[in-house]
């Protein structure tokens, strides 16, 4: 879609959201309220702004506004879900399990055609920087990574 | 004042005392270089190790630390666009493009040159200006948190680079995210949704790293897996010229030294919000302000040799008052009252040796950073020379233990996780990150500043004179006034350029 | 297939057995660091106290003490995770009172939070009671012409605590219902900006607590609320003295997470009893501004007890209930 059109939804659906925040303050006295709402307003403004804006502005080559290519599988979605489940997966199986297959996985996809002939030097670089992370922040920094609950 | 400059030469020569802010030094370049963990927390974990030594050489490894810190954050920032500590934000801004364009190295060295200098402009103004300009740092109250934190706000527009509104939404936004938890003034929650997690607010340190990192590893995703991040060739003799591309602009750099000076001394705002002011002031009076961002030496300058500068500048009300100029100097009081020394004018008549021979020492620990900084810097650039796919792995690694490692709190974890997906979105919708995170940092300082200033005022009797009556005020609202309206004059100068053309 | 059973079992009754071994011997605790958790942020007074603390219970303890930093919501977020944690004895935490007592009584019906009973206590170290400060160029001489100027002009005279709902909050509330006088409170979020604060003539005065005033420059006690004159400043008159019948105390110590066995808080609360004697140790708390005063589990357990009657009652009087 154009950007002209995604500035449009955007600024109501953040104004939106603004109004939903101005209603969480309640209960909250007065000096602890003229600040957030004053912010809140303020940008409401500001959307309402942004919608003017994209109403009015003439742009002789207006860009397109893409989340990804037509057709081609979103990489970007895909990296996400790894790091979420990255995240969500180190209280169930481990900071450095997750860690290991993440760094593995990752460089994987993205060598798209030739993933088997690098699959060696991905693996070396996951084992890598499993090592290096460990001996930095669990050795160095004692830090203490979160017990895995299946493990 | 009495110092035995006999005893001040011994301690710094003494190989022993060398060591450790060696140590000191090296430790707080990789503490600042991970995103997540800062000065602050290098100094207090070293600090047990301070027990067993004399109060000076302790003190001086734990300054080495702090300086070492600051020029440390520089290094992810311009590598990999995230910034290793809060006031190496800036730095990404034109660090980073001058990566890119593949002069990584002499991004990194000036940083570390500039470092250096701003290192020395603090160490000077504290052992000679430390008592004129600790009584200014006391005129410093809650009106000039609350004016000073607006002037900084007027730079978010300045700092977007496209649709100024977007910007403006994203920096407000930032405000209100500095708004949720739980209030000190009227000690009432807010935004919390009913979860004990979010009583603390928005942590700063994890939602940096998630704005920052996770969008770069996600746009790094455009280029192809096997390329490296930027096109780089190790040259010879980088060094001596990036020093002479330093010197042609020594105005920026005097500049910011002096920006971070008079923002350390006041207590409460700290590096963060000194590298804005100084970027965004080096970019107002630039003869070509549309080339910041794209990757220039001074883009570089100003951030770095500002947080330097905020080393010595806090440390001025931290040693003649008690009163820390920033987040590492309240551990450095820490350290200072565990070993017994009282800060405060008496530290300078009753401990004169031990203050001097820090002070001076910190000179030294600044000429250890470069020294040793020169050396790493050769190897940090190797990073750029490795596949995107293995940055891309490693970005998401160092940015989930780097939050963890902070308080080893889950919540910060999950935090770093929900602003990096925001921040890839901002990113993608043209609202910018950066305004969004100066808008969180300055949250909590407008707000403070705005409601204790309400407090008082309402006692005296005229809520509105006590915001706009102090002299210090005064003059910061006048800055914020000639802020607005040159960037307005600015705005209007760019439009009638591009009708031109 | 019966001999793999057999395996199977013994290996089982062995990890049983060791399980239930490594829980309960008190011969081999502790075998490992023990983490003392500071709920505010690393250079803090909680920090210091306990950086003294770890160096000198160094030399009673088999083991290292692990400092660790848990900030967040004026210590909440700390003691939070101190009742949550494993009750193993390897995890304990600094603790402050009134707190601890406060805090679970005027939080939000309905926020997730530690109840005072979920901490236990091992071991209370220092006190710090309040001080009444002014600057030293104040026109408030004494403790009398800050009340009248209150009394007076009600609503004027500008007062510093560390927060709202905080020790410092109570104290200045009991003042005020004890002489009548009416303050501004305008509460910073901690001691160190509220001395800020002072020093620069921003507030009239500020109620805090002892600590604070030995760190300033140039500050002047017009009290502090002692039952008798407080070691560590023993020229400043008490509130007693001056008609105000006002006594509070700031209280620091070390707690374990419910559920820890009898037997590791008597090791920890001995350990603790010996580092309280030695001298050198009594001297560090003193020169950091806090007066040692020890006290054993159950001393400490009446006192806290005590501190949530006193803080439910005054909340209670000054219409703050729940």
């Amino acid at each position: 879609m154009k950007t002209k059109t995604a500035d449009k939804y955007l600024s109501v659906f953040v104004a939106l959201g603004c109004y939903f925040l101005i209603g969480q303050l309640e209960g909250v006295p007065v000096e602890g309220r003229i600040f957030p709402s004053a912010v809140l307003w303020l940008i409401i403004i500001a959307c309402g702004v942004l919608f003017a804006q994209s109403l009015l502005k003439k742009v002789k080559k207006d860009s397109h506004f893409e989340l990804w290519e037509n057709g081609s599988f979103p990489i970007w979605l895909v990296i996400v879900v790894i790091f979420v489940s990255f995240v969500v997966g180190i209280f169930y199986i481990g900071f450095f399990t997750c860690a290991f297959l993440s760094s593995l996985l990752v460089p994987t996809i993205l060598s798209k055609k030739d993933w088997r002939a690098s699959l060696r030097i991905n693996f070396l670089f996951a084992s890598g920087l499993v090592i290096v992370f460990y001996l930095f922040f669990v050795v160095l920094m004692k830090v203490r990574f979160p017990e895995a609950l299946l493990i | 004042m009495g110092f035995d400059p006999g005893f001040v030469f011994s301690q710094l020569i003494n190989p022993m005392t060398l060591l450790l802010m060696s140590f000191g030094a090296i430790f707080g370049i990789i503490m600042g270089a991970i995103p997540g963990l800062t000065g602050t927390l290098g100094i207090a974990l070293l600090l047990p190790f301070t027990f067993g030594l004399d109060p000076t050489s302790g003190l001086l490894m734990l300054g080495a630390v702090y300086c070492g810190s600051e020029y440390g954050g520089s290094i992810p920032a311009i590598l990999i666009n995230t910034p290793g500590t809060n006031a190496a934000l800036c730095t990404t801004f034109d660090g980073h493009p001058m990566a890119k364009k593949g002069m990584a190295q002499e991004a990194l060295n000036t940083a570390l040159i500039v470092s250096i200098v701003g290192g020395f402009f603090g160490m000077i103004t504290l052992v000679f200006l430390s008592v004129p300009l600790a009584k200014i740092s006391m005129k410093f109250g809650a009106p000039e948190e609350f004016w000073l934190a607006i002037f900084a706000l007027t730079i978010i527009s300045g700092l977007s680079s496209g649709n100024v509104i977007k910007g403006v939404i994203s920096g407000f936004f930032g405000l209100i995210l500095g708004c949720v938890g739980m209030d000190p003034v009227t000690g009432v929650p807010r935004f919390t949704f009913g979860t004990l997690q979010l009583m603390g607010g928005v942590n700063i340190i994890p939602t940096l790293i998630g704005l920052f990192a996770i969008p770069q590893a996600l746009i790094l995703l455009c280029g192809k897996g096997q390329s490296s991040v930027a096109q780089f060739n190790p040259k010879k003799g980088v060094f001596i010229g990036t020093v002479i591309q330093i010197l042609k602009r020594w105005k920026v750099l005097i500049q910011s030294c002096v920006v971070g000076l008079i923002v350390g001394i006041m207590p409460g705002a700290g590096g963060n919000i000194a590298t804005f002011i100084a970027y965004s002031e080096a970019k107002r009076f630039s003869k070509k302000p549309e080339e910041y961002g794209t990757g220039i030496y001074e883009g570089v300058i100003a951030p770095e040799a500002c947080n330097n500068s905020v080393v010595g500048g806090s440390q001025i009300p931290l040693l003649t008052l008690g009163i820390p100029g920033s987040p590492p100097a309240a551990v450095l009081l820490g350290a200072l009252m565990v070993h017994g020394l009282q800060p405060g004018f008496k530290l300078f008549s009753q401990n004169g040796n031990i203050v001097f021979t820090y002070m001076i020492g910190l000179f030294v620990a600044n000429l250890l950073i470069l020294l040793y900084g020169s050396v790493l810097v050769r190897m940090f650039v190797r990073v750029l020379q490795v596949p995107r796919k293995f940055i891309i792995a490693a970005i998401i690694c160092l940015a989930i233990a780097g939050s963890y490692a902070i308080r080893t709190a889950p919540i910060d974890v999950f935090n770093m996780m929900v602003f990096g997906i925001v921040g890839y979105f901002l990113i993608k919708f043209g609202f910018g990150v950066a305004p969004m995170a100066l808008g969180l940092i300055l949250g909590k300082m407008t707000e403070e500043g705005f409601k204790l200033s309400l407090l008082i005022g309402q006692a005296k009797g005229g809520v509105v004179a006590y915001f706009f009556s102090r002299p210090a005020s005064i003059v910061l609202i006048c800055l914020t006034v000639a802020s607005l309206i040159y960037s307005f004059y600015q705005e209007h100068r760019k439009g009638k350029k591009t009708n031109e053309n | 297939m019966k001999s793999y059973c057999k395996t199977v079992f013994k290996l089982f009754f062995v990890g049983l057995l060791t399980m239930v071994m490594s829980n309960t011997t008190l011969a081999d605790y502790p075998d490992r660091a023990i983490t003392l958790l500071t709920a505010f942020g690393p250079g803090g007074g909680s920090d210091v106290s306990h950086r003294i603390v770890e160096k000198y219970a160094k030399n009673f303890m088999t083991q290292p003490l692990a400092i660790i930093y848990k900030p967040g919501a004026g210590g909440e977020f700390g003691w939070t995770e101190l009742a949550n944690a494993k009750p193993d004895g390897y995890f304990i935490g600094g603790i402050d009172l009134p707190h601890i007592a406060l805090q679970p009584i005027v939080r939000k019906k309905g926020q997730p939070g530690y109840q005072t009973e979920d901490l236990i206590p091992v071991a209370g170290l220092v006190i710090d009671p309040g001080m009444v400060m002014v600057h030293k160029d104040s026109q408030f001489k004494t403790l009398d012409d800050l009340i009248r100027q209150a009394k007076k002009n009600p609503g004027t005279v500008t007062a510093a605590t560390s927060g709202k709902f905080t020790g410092d909050h109570l104290f200045l509330m009991d003042f005020e219902a004890k002489t009548g006088a009416k303050f501004a409170q305008v509460p910073y979020s901690g001691g160190g900006k509220s001395i800020a604060a002072l020093m620069g003539k921003q507030v009239d005065c500020y109620f805090g607590s002892a600590n604070s005033f030995l760190r300033m420059e140039s500050g002047r006690s017009l009290g502090v609320s002692t039952e008798g004159r407080y070691e560590l400043t023993p020229d400043i008159k008490t509130l007693k003295e001056q008609g105000v019948n006002v006594v509070f105390m700031k209280r620091r110590g070390i707690a374990a997470p419910k559920g820890i066995p009898a037997e590791k808080i008597k090791y920890l609360q001995d350990i603790f009893a010996k580092m309280a004697q030695l001298k050198e140790y009594q001297n560090a708390k003193r020169k950091v501004g806090l007066s040692p005063d020890f006290m054993t589990s159950a001393q400490f357990a009446d006192y806290i007890k005590n501190e949530q009657d006193r803080a439910a009652k005054m909340l209670k009087s000054l219409g703050f209930s729940k």
